[in-house]
């Protein structure tokens, strides 16, 4: 027993005495980063533009922005550390932006060190900017009052969880990387309106930046990777097949040629096969259940007819959406929505590389189809 | 040497703690990194190495159990000395305490790397390795049944972690698996042979064996153990391959541990630190039952008190761990240990047991003979 005892007092004296071992980090010495902005300036040098949050009493100021140059992201850190009293942390890094230049020049080399160190989160959300990464920052800082760091990643996370974008963040990126024949693809930010604002998906060739395509066709390719919920549609239709369906009578002469629905997407997925080996030809079955929450012109939908019509019009949109959207990643020579995974898997022995991917994706035909259903209408048809 | 071993009453155990005490030596360190190993060897396919492994594991537990009912109470260290005499059989059981006190090594050594790497890297590997040391001394010093309790408790405190796989799983891409069985049956066989090192641990039993009550209710619980780790292993590695891509995958060390890295939860943003610390839970049982292994086997063989072999042994610990904490001898050390492992763990038995077999045919001749 006293044996015991005496174990007891000295393993309470070693851990009393352990908190020395490691160096203290109190919350009030620490500058937190929450969000980093990387580019690359003249002689190939890393500016790196931090969003750190500091919790001092003293402090009115939450958040401010440091910056800071070097040959590498760590030592622009550590060079950024210099202008502040403060220990920048990079455990809580939430977003990661990326000048358009340093992403044509490709990005693995910067998102190596993240990997690397085991302290960074795997959750942050990548982006890119069209112009640096420097310029959306400050811009953000000076037209809002509200937190940059905040302001920049809640815009990301909250159109990620409206499924507006596709989900990227540092492990989503890497691994559509690392799969060969599936290129990845990130959200860019401008801020041509003054505030910081979504405004395409830039496609990537491994990971230099090759081009963007438009923000609507965001959902599109969302559709590829997960299946989706929730998500909004928006559809410009020709009036020309429903006027026979419009519930006034009235035939006014400054009648609309076109009429905008707005759409909740109950469920949306893809399906995809290769159709034939030889002449790379690939099917993909896009699915959307929707419900209708907007109709701009007053469409009688309640008829059959006319819902039938509605759902044709549509699928019509959406193939030749999908159609050009293919067409200009094929044109970009980025592949997306990952048909060489599709081809990796039935073609023998199942390997694929990148190269050979890049040789082949320009060549592949794909069939679209699209099965759109009207679910709902809302409380009036 | 005794060949057989009297245990007290009061000191035996339960057969149903088998369970306990073969899984929790069983996942340790070791399947933190061995979806690497496994998924280097047979790629998409490693899956089925798994499964087959955990078929030749449960041979050699077979196998196991045939060497232990030929005897009446015995153990492994007895078994060598009944064998092959008294001087080789002694050489044989050394060899084997030294086998455990190399793999309790490398556990340790691994799972210092592992704090360092992920959460203190200015740390030194000593003070982990003080606390680590007290607490196995502590629970030795208690006895078996103390150190029974122990596995018995951290099991339930350690499975918990299980729930947070499902974020990774959700994440899983399916075709990464896909194109199915594209390896070759040799990859598949080098994949279970990469299970070695994290399967191990079960020939514990040898040594446990005579303190077992209810002997003839042990075999159910050793093999559910036994089931229990292939499928923890199971799930961590193909959840990895899931999650990660190839190429990620073959890079990864801790491909199990950097799973949790994406668990998030509101009221703690970083979930993979707790995973880390919580590790201990995993990895200490695994310790303890070795530690015991080794003061429990000098003790059967050189009668030496468990005790001093105890405090001698940590000693020569501490000074190893500050020695050796270095990532690269961490990993030779721990390729060494699953290299000598396989032989002794899952070639050996097949050795013995015709030997035994022949040895008892010939003395139940002898002694019909006789009487």
């Amino acid at each position: 027993m006293r044996n015991i005892l005496k174990l007891v007092v000295l393993s309470l004296l070693l851990i009393t005495s352990l908190t020395g071992c490691v160096q203290t980090k109190s919350i009030e010495d620490l500058a937190i980063i929450n969000t980093r902005g990387v580019d690359i300036i003249e002689d190939n040098k890393i500016e790196t533009t931090l969003v750190i949050y500091k919790f001092d009493s003293q402090n009115q100021e939450l958040s401010s922005i440091v910056s800071g140059e070097g040959r590498t992201i760590k030592g622009a850190r550590k060079n950024a550390n210099y202008k502040t009293s403060f220990k920048l942390t990079p455990g809580q890094i939430r977003l990661e932006m990326f000048g358009k230049e340093t992403a044509k020049k490709g990005l693995l080399s910067y998102i190596d060190t993240q990997i690397r160190d085991a302290r960074v989160s795997d959750t942050m959300y990548l982006a890119l900017s069209e112009t640096t990464a420097k310029d959306v920052i400050i811009q953000t800082q000076e037209g809002s009052s509200v937190h940059v760091g905040k302001y920049l990643y809640e815009l990301i996370e909250q159109n990620v969880k409206d499924n507006i974008i596709p989900r990227v963040t540092l492990h989503d990126f890497l691994q559509t990387y690392y799969d060969n024949g599936h290129d990845p693809y990130l959200p860019v930010l401008s801020t041509a309106t003054k505030s910081p604002t979504l405004s395409a998906i830039a496609l990537f060739q491994d990971d230099k930046y090759v081009g963007q395509v438009p923000l609507s066709d965001a959902l599109l390719i969302n559709v590829f990777n997960k299946s989706i919920e929730n998500a909004t549609l928006e559809v410009q239709l020709p009036m020309q097949p429903f006027k026979k369906y419009l519930k006034s009578e009235r035939l006014d002469e400054n009648d609309e040629d076109t009429a905008h629905a707005l759409m909740k997407v109950l469920r949306g997925n893809s399906k995809s096969k290769i159709t034939n080996q030889q002449n790379m030809q690939f099917q993909t079955e896009i699915t959307f259940n929707v419900t209708m929450l907007e109709l701009s012109e007053e469409i009688d939908l309640k008829k059959p007819k006319a819902k039938e019509i509605f759902e044709e019009e549509v699928k019509k949109i959406f193939k030749k959406q999908y159609e050009q959207l293919f067409k200009n990643s094929q044109e970009l020579n980025s592949d997306p929505f990952g048909y060489g995974t599709i081809y990796r898997i039935n073609k023998h022995g199942g390997k694929l590389t990148d190269k050979e991917w890049r040789e082949k994706f320009p060549d592949i035909n794909v069939d679209f189809k699209i099965d759109f259903t009207l679910k709902g209408h809302g409380t009036t048809p | 040497m005794e060949i057989n071993v009297k245990i007290k009453e009061n000191l035996r155990i339960q057969a149903f703690y088998l369970f306990f005490i073969i899984t929790s030596i069983q996942i340790g360190v070791g399947i933190m990194g061995a979806p690497m190993y496994i998924f280097t060897e047979a790629q998409q396919d490693s899956w089925i190495s798994i499964i087959i492994a955990f078929g030749y594991l449960l041979l050699v537990l077979f196998v196991m159990f045939r060497i232990l009912d030929q005897y009446e109470n015995a153990d492994i260290l007895g078994i060598q000395v009944d064998i092959f005499g008294n001087w080789l059989g002694k050489i044989l059981g050394t060899f084997y305490i030294i086998y455990f006190a190399a793999a309790l090594l490398s556990v340790i050594l691994t799972y210092i790397d592992v704090v360092q790497v992920f959460i203190f890297p200015e740390i030194s590997s000593l003070i982990i390795g003080v606390l680590l040391i007290s607490l196995i001394i502590y629970c030795i010093y208690g006895g078996l049944r103390v150190i029974v309790g122990v596995v018995f408790i951290f099991f339930f405190s350690a499975h918990w972690l299980l729930f947070l796989l499902y974020e990774p799983a959700i994440r899983m891409e399916l075709d990464h698996f896909q194109p199915f069985f594209q390896a070759s049956f040799p990859d598949l066989l080098k994949g279970a042979r990469a299970t070695s090192y994290s399967f191990a641990g079960f020939e514990i039993l040898l040594l446990i064996y005579p303190f077992i009550q209810n002997k003839e209710r042990a075999k159910f619980p050793t093999y559910f153990g036994a089931f229990w780790s292939f499928g923890l292993l199971l799930i961590g590695t193909v959840i990895s391959i899931g999650y990660f891509s190839a190429k990620q995958l073959k890079e990864l060390e801790w491909a199990v541990l950097s799973l949790f890295k994406i668990v998030s939860l509101p009221f703690v943003e970083r979930f993979d630190y707790i995973v880390v610390a919580e590790w201990m839970m995993v990895a200490l049982p695994n310790m303890i039952l070795l530690m015991w292994a080794i003061t429990y086997g000098i003790k059967r063989m050189y009668k030496v008190p468990q005790k001093k072999t105890l405090i001698i042994t940590s000693f020569i610990y501490l000074i190893l761990i500050a020695l050796m904490s270095s990532h690269n001898i961490v990993i030779k050390l721990t390729e060494l240990v699953s290299k000598i492992g396989f032989w002794i763990v899952y070639v050996y038995p097949f050795i013995l047991l015709p030997i035994v077999l022949l040895k008892k045919r010939w003395q139940r001749k002898k002694e019909s003979e006789s009487g």
